[in-house]
């Protein structure tokens, strides 16, 4: 049990530390220009100037996908730090509070928690326009229910320990029990619990994006590529491959981090 | 029968509360529709004028109650795209995506709980490990991307489908199940990896309990535990996680209709969105909330039938 | 039918040494040889059972008496065959009607487990399935081991549940877990494991979790099924006491070993090893000398008068309507500088609500509590909650001066120093975490954290009730201690008659939030009014004593 336990964790450093430092490679160094075009490499095939081929304009698919990664990975950490953020502010508050604040709370939780996020989001940016910032704060607000429920539960949870009538009975104000006290032990279930939201936020943009929501042209994104890929499927695979590729090893690297921490 | 009241009518007041949302959004952030529908170059009058026509210039609540009531009789409004009712613009298009989503249910259902339980009774085995790995990569895979590899694999190295090749459900209806299997498939997988994870874990959790304990000292064997004990107490969760599964899957199909062109609810939506297509955005997204908010409900009582515990609390 | 098993065991064995047991008619029901425990599911090997030997006839009672670690419940589980078979190595020998349990295979195993092997648990909260019926649950070992049919196992589980001495079997055969007591549950796990009559049960604390006087029923219905189905009982217990009061023939381990073990009175009286006397000594007894002090001059440090409360029940959640359910009805009392009040009751009575009260955390109540300097500390009952998982000891210890704005680091870590040596505690355990601790440190350090504003009054809410009976007496001793150097006044609220004998200087006794009885100690245990404090005193086989 326990060889397997630090095999997540492990395995998952490695393939999320192995997307971050491609990612962060690609802001210092790009093979090539992502946007140049060149219509004799139309669909060429991989190469070593060209290790992921090139697409139907004959951009390198190598940069675009680095590019493109980057886009996702900021979308999806805007993402998460206004849905944990919030969310864990709404969490704290109604779950240590309690009372009629909470009940009226989790009604208006409860019902933004029946809409699956990618709809909520399709509603703001219906309301708010296509583009990458309108993205963040759409899935952003889409995620505030989730994360809220969690840090609610955990709040529920602690505020009935003796240790927290301790600090009552000692004379703490409720601001200090919440942040000093109580928050640090709902780390161990908020950690996991950010980053299968960053792998959510991850799948989420990319869907918008592929819907031609998301980001918009010129910046790249995996979504957006896979859409474009989509149509040349028959003439080029490798097109839609690569960018499929490094959003499932973004995703895996997280979730196995995740599952990880959660058996420690 | 007391709890099932008071369960409609909560379920009835998150309705009212969402649909409520849903038009305090689409009418005080949008700005004005009539001068949207008049364009920039409309002289002030004819604003006022259709607005009034519209029936803009009354109070909000009025308004609300007015957009409510026609709703509640069936009356969505009218595009101000296409030249038809939304309501019959959504009839054409809901056994689409009704039954992309049942199918996907369907296989969930079929795929994952044998495979979760065999799994939790062989835990740490190979074949557990495996199908582990597999859960793990699965779910790391978007829905859309899941369509288009299957597209790939599929449709064109294998010719198993025609891809694009949409058949109507009303020309065909055998051909429209055979077209519309590739796409359930694609929703559901990633679902079925995170049920069958789900309900390892929770099987395994259930297993170390103390009542599980005392099923072994009985003289049980490790199936009989399994099955007579541990299943049904850890079927409850997995029981919620399905209802919430059935709602992501009605949203997925909204991607997924996309990479395999069929014109389903989703596709409407999206193109009201891009269009603006307000009433058409309005009516599906509160048609969609309360059919999530139904089966929720369902899921819950359902929960309240099997759980016995619930039962007494709502049985004062 | 026995016989074909036995030499299909004889067979399967490979070694040959095994053949030469003795199966003569005279050989013991049950015989356990050199039983050696290891977990194998770390790195490294973990021994937690060492060279255990017992022999047990039909129809013997014997007891396995240690503290938590000691390996008693092990032992009980390798022979209930429960341990996994994956993760534990055993060595050793369980023979039982002739019959090797540890080399025999599952299949043969289980055909002796609820059959003539049963157990019961120490939580019959959770030891129960919660979603099916108790009838099913009962009936299970005829399912299994008969060919009843369905009416006749009806009729068999029903019988269980009479035996059992449960009101009403028919009802409750129809019930699921939730709607049954504590006590209730621990009867229908006894009617479970008694119905295909088996050779031996082992009870594994069966009223450890259960308040006294349902403990003492338990007690007397094992007895009773020993005596009247010549069930052979194997029972686990940290409680000497318990352990004397049903067994003829005790084992005392400690750390995996047995440390001695023979006829129950025979150890009590002369014990052999210097741990057994430790065990015997820590139990408090209620026939030492006490002296009765006066408080009457002493200055009040807290007062009481005519205090009520009670909880706001929601009935069906949010629609429900709402009802109060009365905790505590009309409760004064005083205590004065230096007094050490035991407040004595049952689960449920009101007594750790009336210590919410008196610190604050709950204000919803009627009548008044006057505290001169309104400094209280308070002790809870389990040190594993009690204090900060993400926090060092010395944070913790700090954290009372931080928040009355004793700003100079120096001074608090001087008085966390302080206060650590009072209660005994090495000053390197300032920066370890809360989990690294034992369970008699934590609860120094509880002690410790509710001494740091120096109050004159603490209450105390069971403080050593989760802890093993050594380190038990070691907190009270250090609670003493304190209660003399820093002139505390004690409000000590314990379920445990002879903890509170010793220690109180006054005790109360209370029933449905209410004092029925309020004196000395002498005059509580010696010559009770209350018909209630003579129903404790004698679960508590305090009466017996004398």
């Amino acid at each position: 049990m326990k060889k397997k336990r630090n095999f997540n964790l492990i395995a998952g450093g490695i393939l999320a530390g192995g997307m971050l430092l491609f990612i962060l490679a690609g802001v210092f160094f790009l093979p090539q220009d992502p946007e140049t075009m060149n219509l004799e490499l139309k669909f060429a095939g991989m190469s070593l100037s060209h290790p992921f081929g090139c697409d139907n304009f004959g951009r390198d698919i190598f940069s675009r996908v680095m590019v493109g990664a980057r886009t996702t990975l900021i979308v999806a950490l805007g993402t998460v730090g206004i849905g944990a953020g919030v969310g864990t502010l709404i969490g704290a508050f109604t779950g240590y509070f309690g009372g009629w604040l909470d009940e009226v709370m989790m009604r208006i939780i409860d019902a933004l928690f029946a809409f699956p996020s990618i709809l909520l989001a399709l509603v703001v940016i219906s309301l708010l326009d296509k583009g990458k910032y309108q993205v963040i704060l759409a899935l952003g607000i889409a995620f505030i229910p989730s994360f809220a429920r969690v840090v609610r539960g955990q709040f529920l949870k602690c505020r009935e320990l003796d240790y927290v009538k301790n600090a009552r009975i000692m004379g703490c104000s409720s601001l200090r029990i919440i942040f000093v006290h109580i928050l640090p032990n709902t780390l161990n279930v908020l950690v996991p619990t950010v980053m299968i939201g960053f792998n959510n936020a991850v799948l989420a943009e990319a869907g918008m994006s592929y819907l031609g929501l998301g980001v918009q042209p010129p910046d790249a994104s995996l979504g957006r590529m896979l859409s474009e890929a989509q149509t040349h499927l028959f003439s080029q695979p490798l097109y839609a491959i690569f960018p499929g590729l490094a959003i499932i090893l973004l995703v895996l690297g997280f979730s196995l981090l995740a599952d990880g921490l959660e058996a420690k | 029968m007391k709890y099932v009241g008071k369960k409609l009518l909560t379920m009835l007041l998150t309705l009212l509360l969402v649909s409520f949302l849903v038009f305090l959004c689409f009418t005080v952030i949008p700005g004005d529709p009539a001068s949207a529908r008049l364009g920039t170059e409309a002289t002030p009058e004819a604003v006022e004028m259709l607005r009034e026509e519209m029936g803009l210039n009354r109070p909000f609540f009025v308004r609300y109650g007015d957009w409510l009531l026609s709703f509640v009789r069936g009356d969505f409004g009218e595009s101000y795209d296409y030249e038809m009712t939304v309501g019959e613009l959504l009839a054409d298009k809901i056994p689409i995506t009704l039954t992309m989503s049942l199918m996907s249910m369907l296989l969930i259902i079929v795929l994952s709980i044998p495979l979760g339980l065999y799994t939790a009774r062989h835990e740490g085995s190979w074949a557990d490990r495996g199908i582990y790995a597999l859960n793990q990569v699965i779910m790391a895979v978007p829905a859309f991307f899941a369509g288009i590899l299957i597209t790939l694999f599929f449709g064109i190295l294998l010719k198993m489908f025609t891809p694009g090749g949409y058949v109507s459900y009303r020309r065909d209806f055998g051909g429209f199940l055979a077209y519309m299997f590739f796409p359930s498939l694609s929703i559901a997988l990633p679902k079925i990896a995170m049920t069958v994870k789900l309900l390892r874990s929770g099987l395994i959790s259930e297993k170390k309990q103390d009542y599980a304990r005392t099923a072994y000292s009985r003289g049980n064997h490790t199936g009989g535990v399994l099955y007579k004990h541990v299943l049904k107490n850890a079927m409850l969760p997995i029981l919620t996680f399905l209802g919430m599964t059935l709602t992501d899957m009605i949203a997925g199909s909204i991607v997924v209709e996309q990479v395999f062109s069929i014109p389903g609810i989703g596709r409407v939506l999206l193109t009201a969105i891009s269009h603006r297509d307000y009433p058409v955005v309005m009516a599906v997204i509160v048609c969609l909330a309360g059919v999530v908010i139904l089966v929720n409900g369902l899921v819950d009582l359902l929960y309240q039938w099997i759980d016995p515990r619930i039962r007494l609390e709502a049985q004062p | 039918m026995r016989e074909e098993n036995v030499t299909a065991a004889a067979a399967g064995t490979t070694a040959g040494a095994e053949k030469g047991i003795d199966r003569k008619a005279s050989s013991p029901m049950l015989q356990i040889q050199d039983l050696n425990i290891e977990f194998h599911d770390h790195s490294i090997p973990e021994t937690v059972v060492y060279d255990f030997d017992l022999v047990m006839e039909e129809g013997d009672i014997v007891g396995i008496v240690g503290e938590s670690g000691s390996g008693k419940t092990m032992s009980a589980l390798a022979l209930c065959g429960l341990l996994s078979r994956h993760d534990m190595k055993k060595t050793g020998r369980i023979l039982f009607g002739g019959k090797e349990l540890l080399t025999c295979s599952r299949a043969e195993m289980r055909t002796l487990q609820g059959s003539d092997i049963s157990i019961i648990f120490q939580e019959p909260m959770t030891s129960l399935n919660p979603v099916k019926k108790i009838g099913w649950q009962v009936e299970e070992a005829l399912r299994i081991h008969t060919k009843l049919s369905p009416e006749e196992c009806r009729e068999r589980a029903l019988w269980a549940l009479g035996e059992a001495e449960l009101p009403e079997p028919e009802k409750v055969y129809e019930q699921y877990p939730h709607e049954l007591s504590g006590g209730m549950r621990q009867r229908v796990m006894i009617a479970a494991a008694i119905v295909c009559h088996p050779k031996i049960l082992v009870a594994d604390e069966p009223t450890t979790a259960l308040d006294v006087t349902i403990q003492a029923q338990i007690m007397e219905l094992l007895l009773k099924l020993n005596r009247e189905q010549k069930t052979a009982i194997l029972f686990i217990s940290h409680d000497l006491s318990l352990v004397r009061r049903l067994c003829r023939r005790v084992v005392v381990m400690q750390n995996g070993y047995i440390v001695e073990q023979g006829d129950v009175e025979e150890i009590f009286r002369h014990p052999k090893e210097e741990y057994t006397r430790r065990l015997i000594a820590a139990i408090p007894s209620c026939d030492g000398e006490k002296e009765e002090k006066d408080f009457a001059g002493a200055p009040v440090v807290m007062e009481a008068q005519h205090v009520q409360t009670g909880y706001d029940v929601a009935e069906g959640g949010l629609w429900g309507k709402k009802f109060r359910k009365q905790i505590l009805q009309d409760v004064s009392f005083t205590l004065r500088q230096g007094e050490v009040l035991g407040l004595i009751g049952e689960s449920g009575c009101g007594k750790s609500t009336l210590a919410k009260v008196l610190v604050g955390l709950k204000k919803d109540y009627s009548g008044r509590i006057e505290i001169p300097d309104h400094n209280v500390g308070m002790v809870f009952q389990d040190p594993y909650s009690s204090l900060n998982p993400s926090k060092t000891v010395g944070w913790i210890l700090e954290e009372p001066l931080r928040v009355r704005g004793v700003r100079s680091k120096e001074e608090r870590r001087g008085r966390v120093l302080e206060m650590l040596q009072r209660v005994e505690l090495e000053e390197d355990l300032l920066n370890h975490y809360p989990g690294q601790l034992s369970g008699g440190q934590r609860q120094r350090v509880c002690i410790a954290l509710a001494l740091m504003n120096r109050p004159r009054v603490l209450i105390a809410d069971e403080p050593v009730s989760a802890l093993d009976v050594t380190v038990q007496a070691q907190v009270l001793e250090i609670l003493a201690q304190l209660k003399e150097e820093m002139g505390l006044a004690i409000l000590f609220i314990s379920h445990d008659l002879r903890v509170v004998y010793q220690l109180c200087d006054r005790v109360m006794i209370m029933r449905r939030g209410e004092i029925v009885e309020e004196g000395s100690p002498k005059e509580i245990y010696f010559s009770h009014k209350h018909p209630y404090t003579g129903q404790l005193l004698k679960a508590a086989g305090i009466l017996e004593d004398l």
